[in-house]
């Protein structure tokens, strides 16, 4: 199957000035665990661009309800650092790096070069490790306006990518959760949506997560790995463009 | 053009016999993301594992649970309540003007200060800010911040237009106290009252309150 390619495509997304994206990730897993020792000769490196750092904890806790008993298992270590204003963040963690960037968003070079560099840093100090698996994520929260007197919005005005619901029998939806794999060419799709808290006031929110993970073939060396990550952006953009309307697109002007 | 068409999809061993296997089984979670937007969906297919349970036991699966090492210092809670103050800022920050963000924030420093606190300073309630980004996004007032705390930790605004003023304590829960003294010609009237914010501007309809909140000079909140 041949990928959209974004260079032809005419609904590849632009630079939206209210872009609603709420989280940009680019993420490593690795084969093996990164060394304890090399966390904090890491995060020192990285506290020019990452000043704040905190405990990275994930622990696995088990309950029987049978016997009434449970159990907390500390399962990985690390560390969080983001910057002062906490909208760049970078994860180091056992078998895991990622580098985030929350809202605002800055737009993908800068971003993209944030994380390339953050890799680098992270690389020079931890050494090789076999990526296993690479993962970029968008994750979008649509907030869409009610009308002065109405009790919710119709989704699919804004939402190409949505749940047909016949009507009747069913009255409209209080609250939905979707989520569709697709595998293109080997890359794993996961388009997650649903409505989510609205922090606006009269305002309905649905997030858009776009998730594109690869586990096969993956590249291991530096320029193949982030020409990688770019076209994996460009497949981004394409899904994102083709999931949402023009309703849509003059809410992010 | 829409398509309903479903095809088989299998991520892992799953068996339809199993009885303690989840009914959602290959529903995956998603692995990576920080933001609260992030959260707000693993909640959600979570929620969807736990409901659909077809045994009393909850099954623990790939979900991570961020445990964060809590301090009791004040160094660290100051700066807790600063990142906590910061993060649910960018939750809504595509829809803040950029300069008005910047000034937020260099606020927030200020009286977040370790620095400069004293111990009967009291602390910052994130309830109280958070009623604080939906009023500023919902009135969009054009004057600069100028925040305090109260005794109880919420978040004061004050508004001085001669010798016209208005304070705003922003409560939990979208909830607003509000006091104001208003001249006209040499008659001084004043009022109070304790409204949910989407009155406010109703209940303020009688004082003018774009007296106060309308500064076209000024850094707007929002674009």
């Amino acid at each position: 199957m041949t990928l959209p390619n974004s260079d032809n495509n005419e609904a590849v997304s632009g630079q939206y000035p209210k872009a609603p994206i709420t989280e940009a990730v680019i993420d490593f897993r690795f084969a093996d665990s990164i060394p304890q020792e090399s966390y904090a000769r890491t995060r020192d490196k990285l506290l020019d661009n990452y000043p704040l750092s905190s405990d990275w904890v994930e622990g696995i806790a088990s309950f029987d309800m049978v016997k009434r008993s449970g159990s907390f298992q500390e399962a990985v270590r690390g560390f969080r650092l983001s910057s002062v204003d906490q909208v760049n963040v970078a994860i180091i963690a056992d078998k895991r790096f990622s580098v985030s960037r929350l809202a605002p968003y800055s737009g993908w070079e800068d971003f993209r070069t944030r994380a390339r560099e953050t890799w680098g840093v992270a690389k020079a100090t931890v050494g090789y490790r076999k990526i296993e698996r690479i993962g970029v994520r968008y994750i979008n929260r649509i907030d869409i306006p009610m009308g002065e007197n109405a009790t919710g919005v119709e989704i699919s005005k804004y939402l190409a990518f949505r749940l047909d619901v016949p009507q009747p029998p069913f009255p409209a939806i209080q609250l939905q959760t979707s989520q569709a794999i697709f595998d293109f060419d080997g890359r794993m799709v996961i388009i997650n949506t649903g409505t989510v808290p609205a922090p606006l006031v009269k305002h309905v929110s649905v997030a858009l997560d776009i998730d594109i993970g690869l586990e096969r073939d993956v590249p291991q060396a530096d320029d193949a790995l982030w020409a990688y990550v770019d076209s994996t952006r460009d497949l981004k953009n394409v899904l994102f463009e083709a999931s949402i309307t023009d309703a849509a697109r003059a809410l992010f002007q | 053009m829409t398509s309903s068409s479903l095809q088989f999809y299998r991520r892992e061993k799953v068996s339809g016999l199993d009885p303690a296997q989840s009914l959602f089984a290959t529903l995956a979670l998603p692995r990576a993301g920080v933001s609260d937007t992030a959260s707000a969906l693993s909640d959600s297919f979570l929620e969807i594992l736990r409901r659909t349970d077809t045994t009393g036991r909850i099954q623990p699966r790939s979900a991570s649970i961020e445990v964060t090492t809590r301090k009791t210092s004040l160094v660290e809670t100051l700066y807790e309540i600063r990142a906590n103050a910061k993060l649910m800022t960018s939750r809504v920050a595509m829809h803040l003007d950029k300069e008005w963000r910047l000034s937020l924030f260099r606020n927030l420093d200020e009286i977040l200060d370790p620095e400069a606190w004293h111990d009967d300073d009291p602390l910052l309630a994130i309830p109280s800010f958070e009623t604080f980004l939906r009023f500023s996004l919902f009135i969009k007032p054009n004057r600069q911040l100028s925040l305090g705390v109260s005794n109880q930790g919420n978040l004061l605004l004050g508004w001085i237009v001669g010798k016209d003023r208005l304070s705003i304590e922003m409560l939990p829960q979208d909830v607003l106290r509000w006091v104001l003294v208003r001249y006209v010609g040499d008659e001084r009237e004043s009022a109070a009252g304790q409204v949910p914010l989407l009155r406010l501007m109703a209940v303020l309809g009688p004082f003018d309150p774009e007296h106060w909140f309308a500064d076209h000079g000024a850094a707007a909140t929002s674009r």
